[in-house]
């Protein structure tokens, strides 16, 4: 039994040892990609550049259920975005809190024919607006599917759509103002792209004001605060690093643009799945890389939203079971790709790595926990005390190495923090080992056995 | 295990010695950019000086000075256009500007244009663009051809406002085989934009029409059309295209026609409202709404009653559009008659009213 988990513990030990080599293989190519990016965006003169592109028209997608206390903000700060060829479509998706009203009363909305073809089905629209003060601004009410995903309102607006490019936004989301200029810049300067993903932040504990953001700073409370910190190591070495390779496998629905004609195509955004976005990632990977189509998914780390995010450990909990659950499924539909050269890097590299590393990752964090204790309690012969702290202190190492690489990087680009947040940050990846980081993976393990349990008995997943 | 553990010990040190690293990289990083930053300025300030004492005949354009345009060619472009927006009626400058044409922006554009990096071949659309007239083409011609939207669109701008024969055929082989969005792009800059030569490009897109059999490369010839001044002799089309399988052809044909010449094609146009193609008839109500031509009030009445809702909801906004007649016209509905026209009318009125 002792030599049993012995074996275990190298094993795990070796699994970790490829996952920090991936992570800081992502890492180095997320520095070589900023860093070019960064140059042609000082050196480019973007704004000269996208003078011209002006003419292109975007629809942006603002899917809302219940968000009466955040929707504002959101729809103001698109509308104060420096790029003013926009048209943004609000779906109320079945709110059952005072949204609708506050939208007639604030944007004074007014009826006008439903004339929104179903290219993707979708729940019965019940009314279409148009606003008085904003002749960019359509409304559509919508009732809800009752799916828990925003997917059916955002392929809703796809329906509404009458642009080349959609971008999608959450109601709970703000715009940096060069946002849509930064997001297009990139749409259009590269080869062949369909897809570009923004960067996100946490809004919670900022200031905003009409929409504008008075305060950038990472939250003052522990839980977003942490989540502040994972979302810049997931969003710099994890989508980032990842463009060398045409693109990662999830851009947050958050904040991300899209070519309308092929969302369309693959049939929109999955309704039965938490993931939607990252399903819809997949679902165009899989489409182009089958078809042999050279098109390029991207991540633009100089395009920020600020988005709010749970703020209690019973709403992440909640929300990471939904992702675990809805990255599963995702997983699970196209496991052809999984090792499959015909889909060529995607097939080979980034989804064995997505599954291996970002959607396993946590459940063997959380095995190699139990396994821990129970050799503690077991055999406490094995390691010794000073051993078991050599892991740790590497294990934390490795983390502090990640996360301030990734911040580094933040600072000597596109960075919207102060300097003095360093401190903060390295604060933050430390506590985050002592508890936080425990939870998210108790969180993903039980996910995992709750999505299989549902799916043997043949519950909705 | 003991290896394990020596190799876990030893990597926990060049993990604490990776992050003293970065530390050290980032400040090194900072200084090189304000560094960077101070430099380009101190260039910009050198190649104004130099335009500037090209321009008061202080300086010739000397070999060296060409090479030193060429190497900074982005700072170079900033900085002669805001001269050229400053020395518009200056005699001095404009044959200076020849010079610099020749010997900086035309040799650099055709580096430029070769280059892997986007961001060059872009600079060297911008060159094109400086250069004008001068713009050799087949650096047009290549450019053009460009996978990078940013970098087509521009030439494709270029060429409608310097037309020339083989790039105007060019520009529409390229973009009728691309991507839509391209397509749209453009087609949408042309409509805001204006263009200089109409009626050259009109006459080489209908030589083009003349001889194309490829469909798609009717519709965006058609859809060209439709941005352009319409010119009278070109108010007819081949019948082919209005008969034509590809639905999306027979509607860019139907556009122009509707565009170009209403009156002269009514009677033909409207034998198209009872086309088979729900999507033709749609298109072309669209169309027609436009018009606000009375007399249509009875056609878009009985299309009321069409199979396709999406043709019943374009008859009645078009009988919307058309004032008080339009709007008696669907007040006129009935329950009994057709209940679809009926709801459709009504849908369409409710609206009217608020």
């Amino acid at each position: 039994m002792e030599t049993f988990f012995l074996y275990v513990t190298i094993g795990i030990f070796f699994y970790f040892l490829t996952m920090a080599f991936w992570y800081g293989l992502t890492l180095l190519l997320a520095y070589a990609d900023i860093l070019h990016s960064y140059k042609e965006v000082k050196y480019g003169n973007i704004f000269q550049l996208l003078e011209k592109a002006n003419y292109l028209p975007i629809s942006i997608i603002m899917p809302a259920f219940n968000e009466q206390k955040r929707i504002l903000n959101a729809i103001y700060s698109v509308l104060q975005s420096h790029y003013k060829k926009i048209e943004l479509i609000v779906i109320n998706d079945g709110s059952t809190d005072n949204t609708m009203d506050l939208l007639i009363n604030e944007l004074a909305l007014y009826e006008i024919p439903c004339i929104v073809r179903q290219v993707i089905k979708t729940s019965p629209i019940k009314h279409l607006y148009k606003s008085r003060r904003f002749g960019n601004l359509m409304v559509i009410d919508k009732e809800n599917n009752y799916m828990g995903t925003a997917a059916d309102a955002v392929n809703c607006g796809v329906n509404a759509a009458a642009t080349p490019v959609i971008l999608t936004v959450d109601g709970d989301t703000v715009l940096e103002p060069e946002a849509l200029s930064n997001i297009l810049f990139r749409f259009l300067s590269k080869k062949h792209c369909i897809t570009v993903g923004g960067a996100i932040y946490i809004l919670n504990g900022n200031e905003i004001e009409h929409g504008r953001m008075l305060t950038n700073l990472i939250p003052t409370d522990f839980i977003p605060a942490f989540q502040s910190v994972e979302y810049m190591r997931a969003f710099t070495y994890g989508r980032a690093g990842l463009n060398v390779f045409a693109g990662a496998l999830c851009n947050s629905g958050a904040f991300t643009l899209n070519e309308a004609s092929i969302v369309r195509e693959v049939g929109g955004y999955d309704t039965a799945n938490f993931a939607y976005d990252a399903e819809l990632t997949m679902k165009l990977h899989d489409l182009t890389r089958s078809r042999k189509y050279p098109t390029k998914i991207y991540f633009d780390s100089n395009a920020i939203a600020w988005t709010t995010v749970p703020a209690t450990l019973r709403s992440y909990w909640n929300q990471r079971n939904r992702w675990q659950r809805g990255m599963l499924k995702s997983v699970l539909k196209f496991k052809h790709i999984f090792f499959n050269p015909k889909y060529g890097a995607i097939g080979m590299i980034i989804f064995p790595a997505y599954v291996l590393f970002d959607l396993m990752g946590p459940i063997v964090e959380f095995i190699s926990y139990i396994i821990f204790i129970l050799i503690f309690l077991f055999f406490p012969n094995l390691f010794s005390f000073p051993n078991i702290c050599l892991f740790l202190f590497f294990a934390w190492g490795y983390f502090v190495v990640m996360t301030i690489g990734a911040f580094y990087l933040n600072l000597m680009t596109f960075n919207k923090f102060k300097k003095l947040v360093l401190l903060r940050v390295t604060g933050l990846v430390t506590a985050e080992m002592f508890g936080f980081r425990q939870f998210r993976a108790a969180c993903c393990f039980f996910s995992t056995l709750q999505y299989f349990y549902h799916r043997i008995l043949g519950k909705p997943i | 295990m003991d290896t394990v553990l020596q190799i876990i010990k030893y990597w926990a040190i060049v993990q604490l010695g990776i992050i003293i690293i970065l530390i050290i990289l980032f400040h090194l990083t900072r200084f090189y950019i304000s560094y960077k930053v101070n430099r380009d300025r101190q260039r910009v300030s050198k190649i104004n000086y130099l335009l500037k004492q090209l321009i008061q005949q202080k300086d010739s354009l000397t070999h060296t000075t060409i090479i030193f345009f060429r190497k900074y060619i982005f700072d170079f472009i900033l900085c002669y256009e805001n001269i050229d927006t400053e020395n518009k009626t200056n005699a001095n400058w404009h044959l200076i500007k020849k010079e610099i044409d020749s010997t900086v922006l035309m040799p650099q554009a055709h580096v430029l244009s070769f280059s892997r990096n986007w961001f060059n071949r872009y600079l060297a659309t911008r060159c094109l663009e400086l250069a004008g007239e001068e713009a050799q083409e087949k650096i047009i011609l290549k450019l053009v051809e460009d996978e990078v939207i940013l970098i087509s669109i521009n030439v494709a701008i270029f060429i409608f406002n310097h037309p020339r024969y083989a790039t105007i055929n060019k520009l529409i082989d390229v973009f009728s085989k691309t991507r839509r969005i391209l397509q749209t792009t453009f087609v949408s800059i042309l409509k805001e934009g204006g263009i200089k030569d109409n009626a050259y490009i009109s006459e080489i897109i209908f030589a083009r029409l003349a001889k194309e059999n490829d469909p798609y490369i009717r519709i965006l010839c058609y859809r060209i059309l439709t941005v352009l001044t319409p010119l009278a002799e070109y108010y007819q089309i081949p019948e082919t295209d209005l008969r034509s399988a590809n639905t999306d052809l027979k509607i860019a044909a139907l556009n122009y026609l509707c565009y170009v010449d209403y009156l002269g094609h009514k009677s033909m146009l409207l034998h198209y409202l009872k086309d088979s193609q729900d999507e033709v008839r749609a298109a072309l109500t669209r169309e027609l709404t436009g018009k606000h031509d009375a007399s249509l009030i009875p056609i878009f009445e009985q299309m009321l009653s069409d199979t396709s809702w999406w043709v019943r909801i374009n008859a009645a906004l078009a009988l919307k559009a058309l004032g008080n007649e339009g709007r008696e016209a669907l007040e006129k509905q009935s329950v009994n008659k057709d209940i679809f026209a009926y709801e459709t009318a009504q849908a369409i009125l409710k609206i009217a009213k608020m």
